[in-house]
């Protein structure tokens, strides 16, 4: 079993980013944190395509495999925005948060099964999740800004650039959100018969969808910046909701999205 | 960014949000007093006269200058509108949603909460966004340039996504058929199992299914529960996996038959026909004792025995019942033309006929492979053009966000 490994390579990429923390955050030397940082990335990639090839099916579908995701596509984000804007405190804390997604999963086994249901059989089924992890991660980073934006507006102080580059990274995130979501809407036509059914997973997706158009118009205005950045945090709470909360509210046992 | 200056109007914030709270308050009211909104009353041709009635009404307040055209276009209106909105998904999303509440006694029935897709409220307000989504959209539909295209894709997509829904929802229908092998049916059940007959016959040739290879599964021989009672664990049997470890045992596969028949004498056959099972003949050690022992485990069905493996008093080793890969019909559509269609219909691979989507539904899931009908779902939905259209626009809009991100605007 692909799993019984799982703890070394966590163990290995952890201990990679934290060498990279100390390049980043103490040595203040970009380079050798950028390359421990991917070194540990480059091992968890590893697994997930060793994984891949175990199951024969993709990973994408226990909550498990997709926490797998979400700490590699954070890791990357956190390297992408150091390398191209400089913002190693950002590589630093998507590595911390990439590395506690993998204890969860150490800490947490599940049933790694390799079947897949007949509905979940669909050529929508790869681009529907990664598309999502993918964009939960941006979004997390935009999270992360938010916070450091709101600390500096409480100090007085406020990084232009920084709000630009959370702009920036909103958008992009938004954009990966909306894919997810008009991807299942097809899927859902083609496996269920309705694009749209307001099954609770799909509830909260669309009020995590209206927690981001709300940062952008407000944005859009130059005077609700800062309603603007708290509705950021807040939106990621939603966000939160939709991806792990959804099975514990009492509107769960109606949907057909909990695994 | 602040060229939406220019437009505006004397409604600011504060009339944004009176105006809609008091339209909230209005749909509370006509939800306590009239009950949920009647969607059937949007059926065809209704839902065409109001969709171009509303077209219509939205091309000419994006003519004019006055202070609605602004406010139903302005920031301010557009961030109270998704607020309001946000709240009334909260609630859908936190209150158990119902079928309908039409007996129901209690306070928050009776105020559309646990109805909201249906309740007054979520319609006034949805119509307010299709009326503010519109205008802007033949506001922005004069200008272009890059800016305007991205705008237009995404306000437009989205108000044709909302306005096929909502208008769609009246001429909708669903349908389950069900027919048995070797059989024509016509008939079909709706949602209130009323049966009723459409211009469409099925015919079923055949019904098959594939399986997953099953899991083992240690259970308590007085109570048949699953172990550890807790957190049932299981072993997946496959054709690579031949040893493993389940609660205190160490597993062996000795053999492993997909399609497994009776074969006396204790013994089991690879045979592939109807009402064959999977088999798996098991080497089951104690590790503490080091005591073994071997036997067959099945799932059985209904021609075969089910046989677990006994292991003390308290434990016995047995085989859940193996999920489902594919399940498959051969059938043959007849249209009322007399047009034949011969497919085979699965999970994720609909057919087309017409304004109708045929779905492979269900079948008799106590004799799974062996089950005897197969059931379909029909749909009409003859506004889905109008959703596609506008979901795709939203598809390209979202490429834009990616794309361009905010710096470049």
């Amino acid at each position: 079993m692909m799993w019984n490994f799982f703890i070394w390579y966590v163990l290995f990429s952890i201990g990679c980013w934290l060498v990279s923390g100390y390049f980043a955050l103490y040595k203040k030397r970009e380079t050798p944190a950028e390359i421990f940082a991917f070194l540990g990335l480059a091992v968890l990639g590893i697994f997930i395509a060793q994984l891949w090839i175990f199951l024969e099916r993709p990973p994408l579908r226990t909550m498990g495999e997709t926490r797998l995701w979400y700490a590699f596509f954070l890791a990357f984000l956190g390297i992408f925005a150091s390398c191209r804007w400089k913002y190693a405190w950002l590589m630093s804390i998507s590595c911390l948060i990439a590395g506690v997604f993998l204890i969860v999963d150490v800490v947490n086994p599940e049933l790694h099964s390799k079947t897949l249901m007949p509905a979940l059989q669909s050529y929508w089924f790869i681009p529907h999740v990664t598309v999502y992890i993918f964009s939960y991660a941006l979004l997390g980073v935009s999270c992360l800004c938010s916070l450091k934006l709101i600390c500096q507006f409480r100090n007085g102080s406020e990084d232009k650039e920084l709000l630009k580059f959370t702009d920036n990274i909103v958008y992009v995130g938004l954009g990966f959100l909306l894919l997810g979501l008009l991807f299942g809407a097809f899927w859902a036509k083609e496996a269920w018969g309705h694009y749209w059914a307001w099954d609770p997973k799909e509830t909260w997706a669309f009020i995590t969808v209206i927690g981001y158009l709300m940062y952008i118009h407000l944005r859009l205005q130059n005077t609700t910046r800062q309603i603007a950045v708290y509705i950021l945090s807040f939106a990621f709470v939603l966000l939160m909701i939709t991806w792990l909360g959804v099975s514990y509210l009492p509107t769960a046992p109606m949907s057909i999205h909990t695994y | 960014m602040n060229k939406k200056a220019l437009w505006t109007a004397p409604f600011g914030w504060q009339e944004s949000f009176l105006i809609i709270l008091g339209l909230f308050c209005i749909g509370t009211l006509l939800q306590y007093v009239t009950g949920a909104f009647n969607f059937l009353l949007l059926h065809n041709p209704v839902n065409y006269i109001v969709f171009t009635a509303l077209c219509i009404v939205c091309f000419f307040l994006s003519k004019l200058k006055n202070t609605l055209t602004n406010w139903l276009t302005s920031i301010p209106f557009s961030i109270v509108l998704m607020g309001a909105m946000l709240f009334l998904t909260l609630l859908m999303g936190l209150i158990p949603q119902l079928e309908t509440a039409a007996h129901s006694h209690s306070l928050l029935d009776k105020l559309g909460f646990s109805i909201i897709t249906r309740s007054w409220q979520f319609v006034l307000l949805y119509s307010l966004l299709l009326l503010s989504l519109g205008t802007l959209s033949f506001k922005r539909l004069t200008v272009w340039n890059r800016k305007n295209i991205f705008f237009f894709i995404n306000h437009a997509g989205l108000f044709l996504a909302l306005a096929g829904a909502g208008f769609g929802a009246g001429d909708m229908q669903r349908f389950v058929m069900y027919v048995d092998e070797n059989q024509t049916e016509w008939r079909v059940y709706n949602e209130n199992r009323e049966a009723m007959e459409l211009p469409l016959a099925i015919t079923l040739h055949d019904f098959s299914m594939e399986f997953y290879p099953p899991k083992l599964v240690l259970i308590d021989r007085k109570t048949g529960d699953a172990l550890p009672h807790d957190k049932p664990q299981f072993f997946q049997l496959e054709p690579k996996t031949v040893q493993g470890q389940l609660g205190g045992y160490r597993l062996e596969v000795l053999t492993y038959y997909h399609h497994a028949v009776w074969a006396g004498n204790n013994e089991y056959k690879e045979y592939d026909m109807i009402g064959s099972s999977p088999a798996a003949k098991i080497k089951a050690a104690n590790i503490k004792t080091g005591e073994s022992k071997t036997g067959w485990v099945t799932t059985g069905n209904m021609q075969q025995f089910v046989s677990a493996l006994y292991l003390n008093d308290e434990h016995a080793l047995v085989m859940t019942k193996a999920d489902p890969k594919r399940f498959l019909s051969d059938i043959t559509v007849i249209t009322k033309d007399g047009e034949k269609i011969r497919t085979t219909l699965e999970v994720n691979s609909p057919l087309r006929v017409g304004s109708w989507v045929i779905y492979q539904y269900g079948y008799d899931e106590d004799l799974g492979a062996l089950s005897n009908y197969s059931s379909f779902e029909l749909v009409y939905d003859p506004w889905i053009y109008v959703v596609y259209c506008g979901l795709i626009m939203l598809c390209l809009g979202s490429v834009f966000l990616i794309w361009l991100g905010r710096k470049k605007l």
